[in-house]
């Protein structure tokens, strides 16, 4: 219908999550009729973020420098790392400014019925992470999934005899949540961990 | 229907594609729309080793499941259960084709899951005689207290061979060889103390599965080697 470029601008926009054609045709047109410069900067930082964004070779998390912010932080507590599963999940733990320690980001979690290892997941990395480093507790911050359970337990034997302190994230109730609409899994395990209420 | 999860992967960007064993169909795949959407009340996912029932919805080839409801409490399963779940799935995916009833087969992976969540398991008794099931749903069963070519009944000490095909053999070197304690042990669902009976057990099992689901690692056989603890990990007990 139109040039070859603009073809191809379509197929490429189309790389984005929920993005199908209509919305990569109507991003190009945006682009192309209401904001040329918008473009030129969005082509311009998508390409220097692609040469400039490493991974910060300490948590693995994205960064500029060999050690991200977070890593680099002198405030932070050293002696807590947290494990997660994903970018994602790293933002919304940093985001609840509930946790001050350092994290370590794993490549997802085992899932054996896709194929996805250990090694996939870089428990190699977390192993080298823990060598030598002041780290006393580690807080395991996986799915509340089969997988993120599977994730947990490998983790766990993996840190036996380590005489790490190891937590993991508590499973139960969330703010908000009526019992009458929790499913059997969710009250099975909120049932499981609860705790004495202290003054 | 009864049916029990298999495996759930991501479709689309809010969806999952959910393979079940159902009492009715065997296995099947549904398009579970939504569920995987952030920031809006989606009905919580199916998760494997709980017996459900739902109702198919649909027109299509690919229906979606609905009206899914718990049928008992879940197994919790952790640890080296776990990992023999997860094995359980991958064999069932590896080995069944969509579509075919099997009630018999769906009633044995309830019961293996319900001994898989008990606290002192033999989990090599219980995937030994999950595996048989499997082998005669898939019409492959062997007798395993008589040899097919003298009729005889077996004797704990003495050696015989397994053919896949015709079963269990007194003097006809072929297949794989295994002792009659083995295989009376797989028979009646026993443990077996001795550590080379219990990998002749796990590997005349594998030879007998191989036609039907391929040569390929088993990753859940690799998260099973890698010693996940067989008492349950949850954390909680430990840190109350």
């Amino acid at each position: 219908m139109f040039s070859p470029k603009f073809t191809e601008l379509v197929h490429a926009l189309r790389c984005l999550p929920s993005v199908g054609q209509k919305s990569a045709q109507r991003m190009a047109l945006h682009l192309l009729e209401r904001d040329r410069l918008g473009a030129e900067i969005l082509a311009r930082v998508i390409s220097q973020s692609l040469q400039v964004i490493g991974r910060c070779e300490q948590c693995r998390i994205f960064s500029e420098t060999k050690k991200c912010s977070v890593c680099m932080d002198s405030t932070r507590n050293v002696t807590q790392l947290c494990i997660v599963e994903s970018p994602t999940d790293w933002i919304a733990i940093e985001q609840s400014g509930a946790y001050q320690g350092l994290y370590f980001l794993l490549s997802g979690r085992l899932s054996p019925l896709d194929g996805v290892g250990p090694h996939e997941i870089g428990i190699d990395q977390l192993m080298a992470r823990l060598e030598d480093s002041p780290v006393e507790e580690i807080i395991i911050a996986t799915s509340a999934t089969l997988e993120g359970e599977a994730t947990t337990a490998y983790i766990m034997e993996m840190l036996k005899n380590k005489h790490y302190h190891i937590t993991r994230l508590a499973q139960g109730i969330p703010m908000g949540g009526e019992l009458e609409y929790l499913d059997a899994h969710t009250l099975s395990l909120a049932l499981k961990s609860r705790r004495t209420i202290e003054d | 229907m009864d049916a029990f999860v298999l495996h759930a992967r991501p479709w689309r960007d809010t969806s999952l594609m959910v393979d079940w064993l159902t009492e009715e169909f065997g296995w099947i795949t549904t398009v579970q729309r939504g569920v995987r959407q952030i920031g809006k009340k989606s009905p919580p996912r199916p998760m494997a080793f709980h017996r459900l029932t739902m109702q198919l919805a649909g027109r299509g080839e690919l229906k979606t499941a609905t009206q899914i409801e718990s049928v008992a409490a879940p197994h919790l399963l952790t640890g080296q259960a776990l990992a023999v779940g997860f094995y359980f799935n991958e064999l069932l995916l590896r080995a069944l084709h969509r579509n075919a009833s099997l009630p018999d087969l769906f009633h044995a992976y309830a019961r293996s899951l319900e001994q898989l969540a008990q606290p002192a398991v033999e989990f090599g008794v219980v995937i030994r005689r999950f595996e048989c099931d499997l082998l005669i749903e898939l019409g492959v069963g062997i007798d395993w207290r008589h040899t097919v070519d003298s009729g005889q009944t077996l004797a704990a000490e003495q050696m015989y061979w397994i053919d896949a095909q015709q079963g269990i053999l007194s003097d006809h070197p072929t297949g794989f060889s295994a002792s009659g304690r083995v295989l009376m042990a797989i028979a009646d669902h026993l443990p077996l103390d001795i550590a080379a009976d219990r990998r002749c057990a796990r590997d005349l099992m594998h030879y007998l599965l191989r036609p039907h689901v391929g040569t390929a690692l088993f990753h859940s056989r690799a998260l099973w080697q890698a010693g996940l603890p067989a008492a349950p990990s949850t954390l909680m007990e430990k840190n109350p």
